[in-house]
């Protein structure tokens, strides 16, 4: 099972930004199989331009950036790589139902004529189902709740077949019942051997399916690790500080020396769970 | 009717009127998804230039045209992609000046001022069966490239950030619409006039949306709208003595405006029969704790007696069950910390409370 447990994700020294503009810069991260990571910061510590950097959204500035082996530059096969974007991506402005757009997800294996074949049909309707939104298939999109277009959107994403999946913020303006249903989705793709990718700003919320936290500051990846060493690092802080602001140059997760500590945690613990 | 086929021209102008009445709509569905809507009025705008310079250097008018609107829709496309704050007013300038020049240069041609009116509102009689011939050969190049790529095309018109993530050629596909709505254009010009057109792209499409759940269904009946209007237009336009755009664009508006009515109506009569649970917040599934029910091609839920089905963002009552449940209640999946599946009298409000309460803790969650 070497080959299965490879880096899906590998980052050196890498930089992101748009045009010649650095957004963020010096990242290095390795991201396997199953592995489920928290990124979190505050608003422009560059979580954002991070992850629409491996989508292919932006331009990359430096380093050296893998996915499934393949440099950045040269990666093709971009289905492999799903994303969840926040709800307002989508356009209203036409009627278009939710098996519309979840099938949108197919279009990368589908041919010329990208019409739906039984087996695209079938995987449709199973994202559909992951999600929880089975019997809505013929409804329209822009009538539903938001927690449900939330889970459209993570369908869509679904129904491409990605062995990585971005989201951002999936559980942002989402009442506690939708958090849950993606958090359990989110433990159910993690226990298939599905690396994700969560950019967010409620840690709490995703707590049962997270494997590990990345937090990110003024465009930098300042601690990496396990959830237990992300509380106890909060906790050392707030200790030492009256108050902690995420934007600070933050010196404490340079000495612990944490930004690697993924490359040498025992990787993947959702994916091997039963 | 059938004395209208007898004449040459009106059997030219109404073959005309199918193409355009099918390919604007067509193409104009992806228009409105992408908030483009005025974006034909500008490719008509340089189209007439492209006309006039036909006119006067002898070419054919619908090739320079042709040239003219292409040109300009790749550089619409070029120029939005770079997304400076300035485009916009880079295109106006681009597309003033593109009817300016048209005026200007059709001054100049012995024909003048009627051969422009011609183009600008559209004249079923001026349409040559040169003409026709080219307005067919190029419908049909615009109706089966969008027929084709029309799942590329809703992709990226419907959410473009997630198109590129997931490898879609987004800027060719912005292109190639762009080139399909000028080639509409011209292909119109002759019907609809270049200040129409644009019209004919939108109005059945607004039609259509007033009426349509699924984009599928929304664009077949905007083209079957679009037929109707254009093919009634020139028919109506004929024996008024009318110009044929503006008799059309207007059958159009007024198919709208009738749809429009027809629906606020029906909404009205169904607005009672959802009363009850359409302030319900509770979201049926699952695990939410009520009796799942088949019926039909969707799932009730029995809810405090009632029969609950999903319909967009609302519920409507099915009537009320006097039936048990055929399949086994889903609670029993939904783990033990779900509330119970009786259907208790007073289930009703608990779930409204319970749910409204769960909205406070949550925008309370994101306020802290």
């Amino acid at each position: 099972m070497l080959v299965n447990d490879s880096p899906v994700i590998a980052l050196r020294s890498a930089a992101f930004g748009y045009a010649d503009r650095v957004v963020v810069h010096d990242v290095s991260l390795t991201v396997r199989p199953g592995e489920t990571i928290a990124i979190v910061g505050a608003n422009g510590c560059g979580k954002s331009t991070l992850v629409k950097g491996l989508l292919g959204l932006n331009d990359q500035l430096g380093g050296s950036v893998e996915l499934f082996g393949t440099p950045l530059a040269s990666f093709k096969d971009r289905s492999l790589v799903g994303y969840v974007p926040q709800r307002h991506t989508l356009s209203t402005s036409v009627a278009s139902t939710v098996q519309e757009v979840v099938a949108i997800g197919r279009l990368p294996h589908q041919g010329l004529l990208a019409r739906l074949r039984p087996v695209d049909r079938q995987i449709i309707a199973s994202s559909l189902e992951v999600v929880g939104l089975e019997g809505h298939a013929r409804e329209e999109v822009s009538t539903l709740s938001g927690g449900q277009q939330r889970r459209v959107l993570v369908a869509r994403a679904l129904a491409a077949e990605p062995r990585v999946l971005v989201m951002d913020e999936p559980t942002a303006g989402v009442d506690l019942t939708n958090q849950r249903l993606l958090t359990d989705v989110i433990i159910g793709l993690r226990d298939q051997g599905v690396a994700q990718l969560i950019v967010t700003h409620e840690i709490d919320a995703l707590r049962p399916a997270l494997t590990r936290v990345v937090a990110m500051s003024g465009g930098t990846v300042t601690f990496d690790g396990s959830l237990a060493a992300y509380d106890a690092r909060a906790v050392a802080l707030l200790t030492g500080h009256d108050h902690h602001h995420d934007d600070d140059p933050d010196p404490h997760a340079h000495a612990l020396g944490h930004r690697h500590l993924g490359l040498d945690e025992p990787l993947g613990r959702g994916g091997h769970r039963a | 009717m059938l004395d209208l086929l007898s004449y040459d021209f009106m059997q030219r102008a109404l073959l005309a009127a199918l193409l355009v009445g099918a390919a604007a709509p067509m193409v104009g569905v992806f228009l409105v998804q992408r908030r483009l809507a005025l974006i034909g009025d500008g490719m008509g705008h340089m189209a007439l230039a492209g006309v006039a310079i036909g006119v006067l250097t002898g070419q054919a008018p619908v090739l320079t045209a042709l040239v003219l609107a292409v040109i300009a829709a790749v550089v619409i496309e070029v120029v939005r992609a770079r997304g400076r704050t300035s485009a916009d007013v880079a295109l106006a300038v681009m597309f003033y000046g593109g009817i300016a020049l048209g005026v200007v240069l059709m001054s100049r041609s012995t024909s003048g001022g009627r051969s422009l009116n011609s183009y600008l509102f559209g004249s079923i009689t001026t349409t040559t069966s040169q003409d026709i011939v080219a307005f067919a050969v190029l419908a049909g190049i615009v109706m089966a490239t969008t027929l084709v790529l029309r799942p590329r095309l809703f992709a990226v018109a419907n959410d473009e950030e997630y198109a590129r993530a997931a490898g879609l050629p987004v800027m060719a596909l912005n292109i190639t619409l762009a080139v399909l709505t000028a080639t509409t254009v011209v292909v119109s010009m002759r019907v609809v006039g270049l200040l129409l057109i644009s019209a004919l792209m939108i109005v059945p499409n607004a039609t259509s949306q007033l009426v349509c759940r699924s984009f599928k269904a929304a664009m077949g009946l905007a083209v079957a709208i679009g037929i109707l209007c254009s093919v009634g237009g020139v028919t109506t336009s004929f024996w008024l003595d009318t110009p044929s755009g503006g008799t059309i664009v207007l059958l159009a508006i007024a198919v709208f405006i009738l749809v429009a009515i027809l629906v606020a109506v029906c909404h009205r009569a169904t607005a009672r029969r959802s009363r009850l649970t359409e302030a319900h917040e509770h979201e049926h599934g699952r695990d939410c704790g009520h009796p799942a029910l088949p019926h039909g091609d969707h799932v009730d839920y029995l809810h405090d007696g009632h029969r609950h089905a999903a319909h967009g963002g609302h519920y409507h009552e099915h009537g009320s069950a006097t039936m048990r449940p055929r399949t086994r209640p889903s609670p029993g999946e939904g783990g033990p910390e779900d509330q119970g599946a009786e259907p208790d009298k007073d289930g009703f409000d608990e779930h409204d409370e319970q749910s409204s309460a769960t909205t406070a803790t949550s925008t309370g969650g994101q306020g802290g």
